[in-house]
C-alpha cells in the first residue's frame, strides 16, 4: 500500500507533460468565468470609491449591494458554472482515457495520451455515467433523509450531541464509500484497457477487485486524501496570514493558487497510478 | 419591604416604590401534571380601573386556544408556522385553555360560578369574523367597576399545553415553556382618536403581545425532577415530600409572567452589580453558559450607560434544548429565551446576538411597553438597533455577527443588507407591517429598516445627541405605553433643542418617510466629468477675413457632476468633490429633484465625486453608486476574477472524480 502510494507519486511526477495539458485546459475554462467577473465588476461598480474597501478586506456591504443591484457574481456563477462543469466532465472522460492508457503503458507522452483519450472515450463515458449515477443516488439516499427529518430525529435521540456524532459517523462512512466507488471506477477503467472487457464486465471486475482488496484500496486512497488535506491546510494558513490585500499580493497569491491547482492535478494522476500499482504489483517496467 | 421572605439563595424582587400604575395584578396558584401536559390553577386578577368609564365587562387574552385546532385565527389559512408543519398532530398534541369558574369578589349575589356554557361568559372576535377563534374571552361583570375602583376577579382555569408550534408548549423529555399561558387582561385605554375602550386583540401569527403593568405572584406545584426558570425572584421553595415541590415567584412592575421547566436544566449563576443572572442551560450546553451570561452582562453594561437603569434584580436566560428550539428567540419580563446548539463554535456569534436582542427587549417592550400588536417597529426596530450597537461594541464593526473560516460580518451591516435584500423595497410602510398587513408582513421592514433608519438618525445627529434623545424617551415613557407619535414628539423636542429647527425638520422627514411611507432611499452619483479649459476653436470673423483658430489648453478645469434620486425618499445630502491637488469642495443639495447637474470650475482636475461621503444616510439601498472616480481601484477586479477562477478550478477538479 505504501509502495503503491509512492509509486503513484512517481508516476504523477513523470506525467508532468500530460498534467500540464490538463492544467492548461482547465485554466482556460476557468479563465472564461474569471474574465466574466472582471468585466462585470468593471461595468457595475467600476467607478465606485467603495472598491478600495474590497482590496483591504472582505466587505459584506459592498458585495451585497453589488449582488442586490446588479446580480453580481451570483448571476455569473449560476449561468456560467453549470456549462463549465458539463464541458469539463466531458473533457475529463477524455483525459482519464489518455491518462490511464499512458499509465498502463508506462509511457507518459502526449502521443499516447491523445491516443488513449480517443480510443476509450465512449466506453469511459459509459463507465463514468454509471458511477456518477450510483454516486448521486447514494448521496441523495443518505443525506436527504438525514437533513429532512431533523425534527423527528432530534427528539428521538438521547441528546443533541448524538445527532452531531451520527452526522460525523455517517459522513465518515459516506467518504469511505466514495473512496471505494472511486477505486472501483478507476479499476474498472484499467480492466477495460488491460483486458479489453465489455463495459458490463469491466464494471463487475472493477467492483470485484476493489471489494477483494478493500483495505488496501481504502488505505491507499486515505493516504492520498491526507496528502491533499495537508496541502489544503498549508494553503489556508498562508491565505489566513495575509491574503490578497495589495496589488502585489494579488499576483503572489495567484501564483500560489495555481501551484495548488497543479498539485491537485498531479494528485489525481497519482491516485490513478497508485491504483494501477495495486492492481499489477509487479514492478516498474522502466 | 418584605425582603425577609426571599430564600437566601435568591434575589430580592421588591421595589421600595411602585414604578408603574400596577393596574393589572395576578395571583396564580397552579399544579402541573407533567404527564398530561396540563395545569389546573386558580387565578385572582386584581384590576384597577384607571379610566373615566364604568367597566361592565373584562376582556381576557386566551392565547393558548390558538393551538386548539386549525380553525383558530392563528393557525387558519396556513400549513406551517415558523417553518414547522402541524399536519400530523395527534389529539394529545393540541393545546387549549378554559376558564371553568369566574367570580367577581364582593358581589353577594354571585357566589356561584358563572358557567362558561351559559353564554354569559363567551369568546369574542373583535378583529375578524372567525367565530371559531377563542383567543379573546369576554367576562361580563355583575357589578360595573367605577373609575378608580378595584376589581377582584377570582377564576379557575385549566390549560393543556400544546406540543410547541410557536413559542409556548412542551417538547420531549419534560421540557415545558409556559409563555402567554394564563388568562390575562387586555388593555383598557384611550385610542388614537381619544376614545376609551378595550385594546384586546385576537392572536394573529404576525403580531405579538400587549398588556398592562402589575405585580405577579405565581406559585407552582410540580414534580421535583423539573428544574424551573421563571420571571422574577423565588420567594418560596418547599419540598412536599411526595415527589413534588411547591415554589413561588414574585415580580413587580411587569407586563407578563413566563416560566420554563425542564428535567435536564443546569442552573448557572453570576452577578452584575445589583442584577443576579441565571442561565438555565441543558446539561450538554454547559460550555455555552459563560457566553450567554457574558452577553447579558455586556448588554446590561451598555444599555445602563446608554439608555437607562435596569431596576430589576434578576434576569433569567433560558437556553432551550435543540428539540425545544421553537420556544426560543423570545422576550418576557426578566426572562429571555435564546437559541443555541451543542458545539456552537465561538465564531458563530448568533448565540450572543440572540441573547443581546432578547435582553434589549427588557427596555424596548418590557419597560417601554409599546403595543407590539399594532406598532411592532417600536420594539423590534429599536432592539435591532441596540443589538447591533452592543454587538459591534464588544466584537467589532465587521466581526460581531459571524467570524468563521475567514468569513466575517458585523451585526449592523447584516441588518442593513437584510433590509436592502428584500424583493420589493417599496412594498409597504413599516408601520403597517403586522397589524394592517397580516398576511404578507415584511419582518425586514419592521426590524431591519427601522434599525437602519435609527443608524441614519444617529449619524445625522451624532452619537451624543442620539443617546440623550433615547435617554429622554426612556425616562419619560418607561413603565408606560408609548406610541410611535410619542417617540417622535420626544425625538423632535430633543433635536430642536440641541440641533435647531433645520435638523428637526430633517429628522421629522426621515421618520415620517421611513416609518409611515413605503418609499426607499437611493441617491446615485451617475457621472463626473472634468475637462481642462481650452480656447475656442474654428473659424472666426466674416468672409473677408475669416480666421482659423486652433484649440489651445488653458489653466483650470470645467467640471460637471450629475446626481440622481432613484428612490422615493427625499433627504438633503452633501456631495464631496476631491481634486488632484488634494483640495476638496462640498456641495449641499436638497435632494429633491429626480436628477440634477452641478457645474463648476477648478484649478486642478477633479478626481472623484461622492454623495454623502460619511455614509450618514445608511438607509441608502445602494452605497456603491454614491461615488464616481476616474481612478478606481482596478486591482480589485483582478482580485475577484482570480479568486473566482481558483474557486472554479477547484470545483472542476472535484466534480470530475468519476468521469
Ligand atoms: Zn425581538
Amino acid at each position: 500500500m505504501i509502495k503503491a502510494f509512492t509509486q503513484g507519486w512517481k508516476i504523477a511526477f513523470r506525467s508532468w507533460r500530460i498534467a500540464t495539458i490538463v492544467y492548461l485546459l482547465q485554466f482556460l475554462l476557468a479563465l472564461v468565468l474569471g474574465m466574466m467577473v472582471y468585466s462585470e465588476l468593471g461595468s457595475s461598480i467600476g467607478h465606485s470609491l467603495e472598491l478600495k474597501k474590497l482590496l483591504a478586506d472582505y466587505d459584506h456591504t459592498v458585495l451585497s449591494d453589488l449582488n442586490n443591484i446588479h446580480g453580481g457574481f451570483q448571476k455569473i456563477i449560476t449561468t456560467g458554472l453549470p456549462w463549465l462543469v458539463l464541458i469539463w466532465l466531458i473533457a475529463s472522460v477524455f483525459i482519464s482515457g489518455g491518462l490511464l492508457f499512458a499509465i498502463d503503458r508506462r509511457q507518459y507522452t502526449w502521443a499516447l495520451f491523445w491516443a488513449g483519450g480517443a480510443r476509450y472515450f465512449f466506453s469511459f463515458l459509459k463507465i463514468g455515467l454509471v458511477f456518477l449515477a450510483i454516486f448521486l443516488l447514494i448521496t441523495a439516499a443518505i443525506w436527504i433523509p438525514l437533513a429532512g427529518n431533523f425534527d423527528t430525529i432530534i427528539p428521538a435521540l438521547p441528546s443533541e450531541r448524538e445527532y452531531a456524532y451520527i452526522i460525523i459517523f455517517v459522513l465518515v462512512l459516506y467518504l469511505l464509500f466514495v473512496l471505494f466507488l472511486w477505486g472501483s471506477a478507476t479499476a474498472a477503467k484499467f480492466f477495460k484497457i488491460k483486458e479489453n472487457t465489455s463495459i458490463w464486465q469491466s464494471l463487475k471486475k472493477g467492483f470485484g477487485w476493489a471489494w477483494r482488496h478493500f483495505t488496501k484500496v481504502e488505505g491507499l486512497l486515505i493516504l492520498f486524501a491526507f496528502a491533499q488535506m495537508g496541502v489544503v491546510a498549508i494553503y489556508w494558513l498562508i491565505e489566513g496570514a495575509s491574503g490578497m490585500v495589495s496589488p502585489t499580493l494579488i499576483w503572489v497569491f495567484f501564483f500560489i493558487q495555481q501551484v495548488f491547482v497543479f498539485f491537485r492535478i498531479l494528485w489525481r494522476i497519482g491516485v490513478y497510478g497508485g491504483v494501477e500499482a495495486l492492481m499489477s504489483p509487479v514492478v516498474d517496467h522502466e | 419591604m418584605v425582603s425577609g421572605q426571599v430564600p437566601a439563595n435568591d434575589c430580592d424582587p421588591y421595589f421600595a416604590k411602585a414604578k408603574s400604575v400596577r393596574n393589572a395584578n395576578y395571583d396564580i396558584k397552579l399544579t402541573l401534571d407533567h404527564e398530561a401536559k396540563k395545569i389546573t390553577a386558580t387565578e385572582t386578577l386584581i384590576w384597577i380601573n384607571h379610566s373615566p368609564d364604568t367597566i361592565q365587562e373584562m376582556r381576557l387574552y386566551m392565547y393558548l386556544n390558538a393551538f386548539k385546532n386549525t380553525n383558530s385565527t392563528f393557525l387558519g389559512g396556513t400549513t406551517n408556522v415558523f417553518g414547522q408543519t402541524f399536519e400530523d398532530r395527534t389529539a394529545e398534541e393540541w393545546g387549549w385553555i378554559e376558564v371553568t369558574k369566574a367570580v367577581q369578589r364582593g358581589q353577594g349575589d354571585l357566589t356561584e360560578p358563572v358557567p362558561i356554557e351559559s353564554g354569559v361568559i363567551k369568546y369574542i372576535q373583535p378583529n375578524d369574523d372567525n367565530e371559531d377563534d377563542q383567543s379573546v374571552l369576554q367576562v361580563p361583570l355583575d357589578q360595573g367597576v367605577m373609575p378608580g375602583d378595584t376589581l377582584f376577579l377570582d377564576m379557575k382555569f385549566t390549560a393543556k399545553m400544546p406540543k410547541i408550534i410557536a413559542r409556548t408548549g412542551y417538547a420531549d423529555k419534560d421540557y415545558f415553556a409556559f409563555l402567554h399561558w394564563f388568562p390575562q387582561a387586555g388593555v383598557y385605554e384611550k385610542n388614537r382618536a381619544g376614545e376609551w375602550g378595550w385594546n384586546c386583540h385576537q392572536f394573529f401569527r404576525t403580531t405579538e403581545f400587549y398588556s398592562d403593568f402589575g405585580v405577579y405572584d405565581v406559585e407552582m406545584t410540580l414534580a421535583d425532577h423539573l428544574i424551573i426558570g421563571a420571571s422574577g425572584c423565588k420567594i418560596k421553595d418547599q419540598n412536599n415530600g411526595n415527589g413534588t415541590r411547591t415554589v413561588k415567584y414574585h415580580v413587580e412592575d411587569v407586563i407578563d409572567f413566563a416560566w420554563v421547566c425542564y428535567s435536564e436544566f443546569e442552573e448557572h449563576r453570576d452577578q452584575w452589580n445589583h442584577v443576579e443572572i441565571k442561565a438555565m442551560v441543558p446539561v450538554e450546553h454547559r460550555s455555552l453558559a459563560p457566553r450567554l451570561i457574558q452577553a447579558v452582562k455586556n448588554s446590561l453594561e451598555y444599555l445602563t450607560e446608554n439608555v437607562g437603569e435596569y431596576p430589576f434584580t434578576t434576569i433569567t436566560i433560558i437556553d432551550p434544548p435543540l428539540h425545544g428550539l421553537r420556544s426560543g428567540f423570545m422576550e418576557y419580563p426578566t426572562l429571555i429565551t435564546g437559541g443555541s446548539f451543542w458545539g456552537a463554535p465561538k465564531g458563530f456569534r448568533g448565540v450572543e446576538s440572540l441573547i443581546v436582542h432578547e435582553f434589549a427587549h427588557q427596555y424596548f417592550m418590557m419597560m417601554l411597553a409599546s403595543n407590539e400588536k399594532e406598532e411592532a417597529w417600536l420594539d423590534e426596530g429599536f432592539v435591532t438597533y441596540y443589538e447591533d450597537r452592543i454587538g459591534i461594541n464588544y466584537f467589532g464593526e465587521k466581526h460581531s455577527q459571524q467570524d468563521l473560516f475567514g468569513l466575517h460580518h458585523g451585526n449592523r451591516e447584516m441588518s442593513r443588507v437584510e433590509y436592502t435584500s428584500i424583493n420589493n423595497l417599496a412594498s409597504g410602510a413599516t408601520v403597517d407591517q403586522g397589524w394592517n398587513n397580516k398576511t404578507t408582513r415584511s419582518r425586514e421592514l419592521v426590524y431591519q429598516k427601522t434599525g437602519t433608519m435609527l443608524v441614519t438618525m444617529e449619524r445625522l445627529l451624532g452619537l451624543e445627541t442620539m443617546n440623550r434623545l433615547i435617554k429622554t424617551y426612556f425616562e419619560r415613557w418607561k413603565f408606560k405605553h408609548p406610541r410611535g407619535e410619542d417617540f417622535i414628539a420626544v425625538a423632535l423636542e430633543v433635536v430642536e433643542k440641541e440641533k435647531g429647527a433645520e435638523m428637526k425638520s430633517v429628522i421629522e422627514s426621515l421618520l415620517r418617510q421611513s416609518i409611515y411611507e413605503a418609499s426607499y432611499c437611493d441617491y446615485a452619483l451617475s457621472n463626473a466629468v472634468s475637462r481642462q479649459k481650452r480656447t475656442p476653436m474654428g473659424l472666426f470673423g466674416t468672409t473677408d477675413s475669416m480666421d482659423y483658430q486652433k484649440e489651445e489648453l488653458k489653466d483650470g478645469y470645467n467640471n460637471v457632476v450629475r446626481v440622481d434620486r432613484k428612490g422615493g425618499m427625499i433627504l438633503p445630502v452633501v456631495i464631496e468633490i476631491i481634486f488632484k491637488d488634494g483640495s476638496n469642495k462640498i456641495i449641499e443639495w436638497d435632494g429633491v429633484a429626480n436628477s440634477r447637474t452641478f457645474e463648476f470650475e477648478s484649478a486642478t482636475k477633479m478626481v472623484s465625486a461622492h454623495i454623502d461621503p460619511e455614509q450618514k444616510i445608511y438607509l441608502d439601498i445602494d452605497l456603491n453608486n454614491n461615488s464616481y472616480t476616474w481612478q478606481p481601484e482596478t486591482s480589485v477586479f483582478w482580485k475577484y476574477a482570480l479568486k473566482v477562477m481558483f474557486w472554479v478550478q477547484n470545483v472542476l477538479q472535484s466534480v470530475s472524480m468519476f468521469t
